[in-house]
């Protein structure tokens, strides 16, 4: 009889292991968040009242992605806003889940104060009424941001493009534009891109002809589509498709591919930091943005909005720059910037020649269906 | 003297090297016999079983079956059938299945095979329970289908390593019968391990009494029990009380022992020497109670009486603080047995063995 | 003299025993899992950022042209909805209906919040969608109670705009089927190989002395002990183009070419092997652990050549643990979705991808909850067939 419980204690854990994998998220997202949540007060009581003597001084809740990016983030803003204001800054780490931000939002019990957010999540949250609508007035001028970072719901932090790099021990002459990337014969060799549809479709129809400001009105129509499809059709079997922000420049050194895209602070890093003999070409770089950005319902505005007036200053954000190789969103900013550095810069005057606006919000309304296409084409 | 059917010579096993678990053993095993191996835990007996069995190969030495060498041969080539300590029954298969299991291996035709498991099953007495699962019987049915499994194909030896350890008292008595029975009418060579002497002795034509790996004694249970060719044997199969002393005199085949509570005449075991150190081993049903003004050749006081229904069990204590049990008959109304009465005890010379002792 | 009564009784101490389990999995098993079934039929938000306009054209039959208490309550609900900016989530499940009705119902709801009091005749002639009866009707379908729209979706079919028929849908958007078969597929591959690795792997370590089979156990836990990421770059050092396993061969001449380990279907496979081994291994294990060597000396004492009993005995007494450990690794290999995309092809993306796409990507929660719910009924098939199978086995021990 032993055995027959075991076997069935086995069957419930295999079924909960499978549940656990497969629906976690969601409950994760629709109860447990609670839970951790009380768990983090708790544990805040107990903090604070162990330093009760420090009475009650302001902290907000800062979401972002963790990793080195976070780690920059930490001395470029969060220590020296502390520093500043007297507001301690309790960070959480997150991947980018909407999910997370609407359990919160939904539920009315908002722990996050502000939230590091890309554009593909502004496009939709932003119409899915996930973020509150900023109020310029408490931050800086709309027109002290370069064109599209400073949006109803989100502002610009950091300047991120997408940008194909190679390695210069492989082409002594390397591509120079993004035709070339397109180009087998006279840049033979595999080539890395995104496992996404996002960029992709666009650079494609500029390879095959299109010009940059048509882009998205040609993504829009099916031809155009087919047209895209086509092109990569081209270079189909020449790719090798990374998932990570950290796996191109990895494919890269260990030779996985001769050219791949990339987003261009990691290229940079691997450049400046590790030595590594790569190239960025700029191209018609994909100009993308990082926001800070309110979810709706959050509880300390003001704190919230002292932190991003704090964090959008052109001095404080020409300091993010020194950290890691992304442009600030501030006009301003790019003059208090060591020209050496400037230089590596998506920003930079002279890589700035052609750039492909990124269209988040074309990405939100046609995102389902260009992904259902694109993951279908990657199957075939 | 009929030709061995089974022989063992020469057959060590060790399996660490170091540790002899059998000692140059030689063995023969006739055809039709019922040979029990006897003896303490260790002794080596079950070894010596997975070596016929063919699960083990001896160390050195050779076992021969029918003339022929088998060491190498092995199990499933032997016809060697075994019934397993705890049985082995495989539980996913039916009583049925279970039985018929050597046939299916043998190929056996599917009627033919039935027909064999059904008179198997008969003998045995479980007709009834055909298709039920060995989860689902009784411990005395499991061992009447171990029995069936390891009679059905024929086997030219049986082996049986404690098949009855599992079973209640009355259960195992009667499982004694009907095993030696069975193994009468089919007249099959059995082989069994027990370290339970009364089994031995009730159900064996031959006892194999084992020590330390060695034979002690080997013979026909009367013999064994009768007449213990060392000390070893006679204090392991039955009850014995034991006299250290030093041999006076030698007359014949029997011998005069000194020892502190008198006097003893006793039957050698083996040739002795005047002066030589003896242990004097006495049954307790040989043993008379006698009065204490009666000659006798010991005297002791009753201690204690045990109540074992047919008869008494008495243990008295000698001045020099040896105890000795003496079986006796339940006593009559009029002359009740009282602790703390002195007796005297005898015994004729015959009944008394002596061995000799190392110095 | 009469027993006193017992406080409870037994079953009653029993049900309170378990009582905490029980309450356990209804929270965090039964609700969630409940609330999720619900979902892939239902979407409470429109009903609950557009109350009245749901309710107004519940009301409403559908035919012809609707009353103006419709169109009002449009105005009003789509007002307040923009003001929270949340208007656009109307809009986005109306173009699941009709990607017409998208534009028309943000310029609506901003038109709305600028004026009010905008009449009935004003909101109809902001955009010809209002004035097409069939839009309407199509709005009407959106905001019933329940939908069939996501579940047909994760079965890559979907309702005919005009006719309503179920059809399927057009054949560069079915995805999830041929994905379903590719999960089923790859955790077939990945359970079978990891039986054939674990079973004579476990048939071994039973076979050994108590401290050799304390390390070969570590060994084979060692996975469990990793993180995701450090086993990821490992797999990768060993297994890309110019790794460990390709220079090695290479080097003893066994292939010419590179073999592609990485960034494909092998990868994948080898990948999820080597998570999933224990999970495969350890169910056997256990039920090796307890079958006894005598059975398989008693079938070789009644004639059984070595092969003939592991097969007859042997083997049937360890199909319980095989069948548990098979059936545990199949069901999480269901599951996975952040290996296939790390180490796997492009044509590698597994269900689960996504459940986690439509949640944090899309934020449809309704397709995400009929996509698992595929998953789950696919789950629930793969347990019943097991359960159907294993009684077989119950009599094994009793």
């Amino acid at each position: 009889m032993l055995w027959l419980l075991r076997k069935s204690d086995r069957q419930v854990s295999a079924l909960c292991g499978d549940l656990s994998l497969n629906f976690m998220e969601l409950i994760q997202h629709q109860k447990g968040f609670k839970v951790s949540r009380k768990l983090s007060v708790s544990a805040t009581i107990s903090l604070s009242l162990l330093t009760a003597t420090a009475a009650v001084a302001n902290e907000i809740t800062i979401t972002s992605w963790g990793g080195t990016y976070q780690d920059g983030q930490r001395v470029t803003y969060f220590e020296p806003f502390t520093a500043k204001t007297g507001t301690k800054v309790v960070e959480e780490t997150y991947s980018g889940e909407l999910a997370k931000i609407k359990a919160q939002v939904d539920s009315g019990d908002v722990t996050w104060d502000v939230v590091d957010v890309d554009s593909n999540m502004i496009a939709t949250g932003c119409d899915e009424g996930l973020f509150e609508t900023l109020d310029y007035s408490r931050i800086l001028d709309r027109s002290k941001f370069i064109d599209g970072a400073a949006t109803d719901c989100a502002v610009g932090t950091i300047v991120v493009t997408t940008v194909t790099a190679y390695d210069k021990t492989v082409f002594a002459e390397g591509p120079k534009t993004v035709n070339d990337f397109f180009d087998l014969q006279k840049f033979p060799g595999k080539r890395g891109l995104w496992k996404r549809p996002y960029v992709n479709l666009e650079w494609a129809l500029i390879a095959d002809g299109v010009a940059i400001g048509d882009v998205y009105k040609q993504l829009s129509t099916p031809e155009g589509v087919d047209r895209a499809f086509a092109k990569l059709d081209t270079i189909k079997d020449q790719l090798v498709w990374w998932e990570a922000g950290a796996q191109p420049a990895q494919l890269l050194a260990d030779k996985e591919v001769a050219i791949t895209s990339a987003w261009s602070g990691r290229i940079q890093t691997a450049i400046s930091k590790e030595n590594k003999p790569f190239a960025v070409v700029w191209d018609a770089q994909a100009l993308d943005f990082n926001f800070w950005a309110i979810p709706r319902g959050a509880k300390k505005l003001d704190d919230s909005y002292a932190f991003i007036a704090f964090a959008s200053d052109a001095s404080v954000m020409s300091k993010q720059s020194l950290v890691s190789a992304y442009g600030p969103t501030n006009k301003d900013a790019l003059a208090l910037i060591a020209p050496d550095v400037v230089e590596t810069l998506p920003t930079a005057e002279s890589h700035m020649t052609n750039p492909l606006v990124y269209d988040a919000k074309f990405w939100g309304q046609n995102g389902e269906e260009l992904t259902k296409r694109f993951n279908n084409w990657l199957a075939k | 003297m009929t030709e061995a059917f089974v022989s063992l010579r020469g057959v060590s096993k060790s399996y660490d090297g170091l540790v002899r678990v059998v000692e140059q053993l030689d063995l023969d095993i006739r055809q039709k016999e019922f040979l029990t191996l006897l003896g303490p835990s260790g002794s080596g007996k079950t070894t010596i079983l997975t070596m016929l069995a063919g699960f083990e190969t001896p160390s050195s030495g050779e076992i021969y079956m029918s003339g022929k060498p088998i060491s190498h041969v092995p199990p499933h080539g032997r016809n060697i059938g075994v019934v397993f300590q705890n049985y082995a029954l495989f539980p996913h298969l039916t009583v049925a299945q279970n039985v018929g299991f050597p046939l299916e291996v043998r190929g056996v035709a599917q009627s033919e095979r039935e027909k064999r498991v059904r008179d198997m099953l008969e003998m045995v007495g479980l007709s009834q329970h055909v298709a039920r699962y060995p989860a689902q019987l009784s411990g005395g049915q499991q061992q009447r289908v171990a029995l069936a499994r390891a009679l059905v194909f024929h086997p030219d030896l049986v082996l049986m390593d404690e098949p009855l350890g599992a079973l209640d008292n009355a259960l195992r008595k009667r499982m004694q019968i009907e095993i030696k029975a069975l193994q009468r009418r089919l007249g099959v060579t059995v082989v069994f391990v027990t370290h339970d002497q009364g089994e031995a002795l009730v159900m064996s034509d031959r006892v194999a009494v084992f020590d330390k790996g060695r034979i002690q004694q080997i013979a026909p249970p009367q013999e064994i029990y009768a007449r213990p060719s060392n000390a070893f044997v006679a204090e392991f199969i039955g009850e014995t009380s034991w006299f250290l002393g030093e041999v006076s005199a030698i007359e014949g085949e029997e011998c005069v022992v000194d020892t502190p509570a008198g006097k003893i005449r006793a039957r050698a075991a083996s040739p002795l020497q005047q002066g030589a150190l003896v242990r004097v081993a006495v049954r307790p049903e040989d043993i008379n109670l006698v009065g204490p003004d009666t000659p006798a050749t010991v005297r002791g006081v009753l201690e204690d009486t045990t109540y074992l229904g047919d008869h008494l069990m008495l243990t008295l204590r000698t001045a020099i603080g040896t105890a000795v049990s003496v079986k006796a008959p339940k006593p009559g109304q009029s002359n009740p047995l009282r602790v703390g009465e002195e007796f005297g005890l005898s015994w004729e010379a015959h009944h008394a063995v002596a061995f000799a002792e190392e110095r | 003299m009469a027993t006193p009564a017992p406080f409870l009784s037994a079953r009653g101490k029993l049900v309170l025993l378990a009582l905490p389990m029980l309450l356990f999995m209804l929270l965090f098993f039964f609700i969630p899992v409940g609330s999720l079934l619900v979902r892939a039929v239902q979407d409470p938000e429109l009903g609950a950022i557009a109350p009245n306009l749901q309710r107004e054209l519940r009301a409403w039959d559908g035919q012809g042209t609707p009353p103006d208490s419709v169109v009002l309550a449009l105005r009003d609900d789509l007002a307040a909805a923009q003001k929270d900016r949340r208007a656009a989530i109307v809009a986005k499940r109306a173009a699941e209906a009709d990607p017409k009705l998208r534009p028309a119902i943000m310029d609506a709801a901003k038109a709305s919040l600028a004026d009010p009091q905008l009449s009935v005749q004003a909101v109809l002639n902001l955009d010809p969608v209002w004035r097409d009866a069939a839009c309407w009707t199509r709005l009407r379908d959106v905001f019933a109670p329940f939908t069939d729209r996501y579940l047909l979706s994760a079965l890559d079919l979907k309702r005919d705009r005009d006719t309503q028929e179920i059809v399927k849908v057009a054949p560069d958007q079915a995805i999830f089927l041929a994905t379903l078969q590719r999960t089923l597929g790859v955790s077939l591959a990945v359970t079978l190989i990891c039986l054939l690795l674990a079973y004579p792997l476990a048939y071994v370590v039973v076979r050994q002395g108590p401290v050799m089979q304390a390390l070969m156990l570590t060994f084979v836990m060692l996975p469990f002990w990793t993180s995701i990421l450090v086993r990821s770059a490992a797999w990768l050092v060993l297994l890309q183009t110019h790794g460990v396993v390709n220079e090695t061969l290479m080097s003893l001449s066994i292939i010419s070419e590179p073999l592609k380990l990485v960034y494909s279907r092998s990868g994948t496979i080898l990948a999820m092997v080597h998570i999933q081994l224990p999970f495969t291994f350890l169910p056997i294990y256990s039920v090796m652990k307890s079958v006894p060597d005598s059975y398989v000396r008693a079938a070789q004492s009644l004639g059984a050549k070595p092969f003939y009993a592991f097969r007859r005995i042997y083997l049937p007494q360890t199909l319980p643990g095989v069948a548990a450990g098979c059936l545990l690794t199949f069901i999480l290999c269901l599951g996975y979705y952040i290996t296939p995309a790390l180490l796997g092809g492009p044509a590698d993306q597994l269900l689960s991808y996504y459940v986690a796409y439509y949640l944090n990507q899309e934020v449809n929660w309704s397709m995400a909850s009929a996509v698992a719910l595929m998953l789950l009924v696919v789950t629930l098939v793969i347990y019943t067939i097991y359960a159907r199978f294993v009684p077989v086995l119950r009599q094994v021990e009793g």
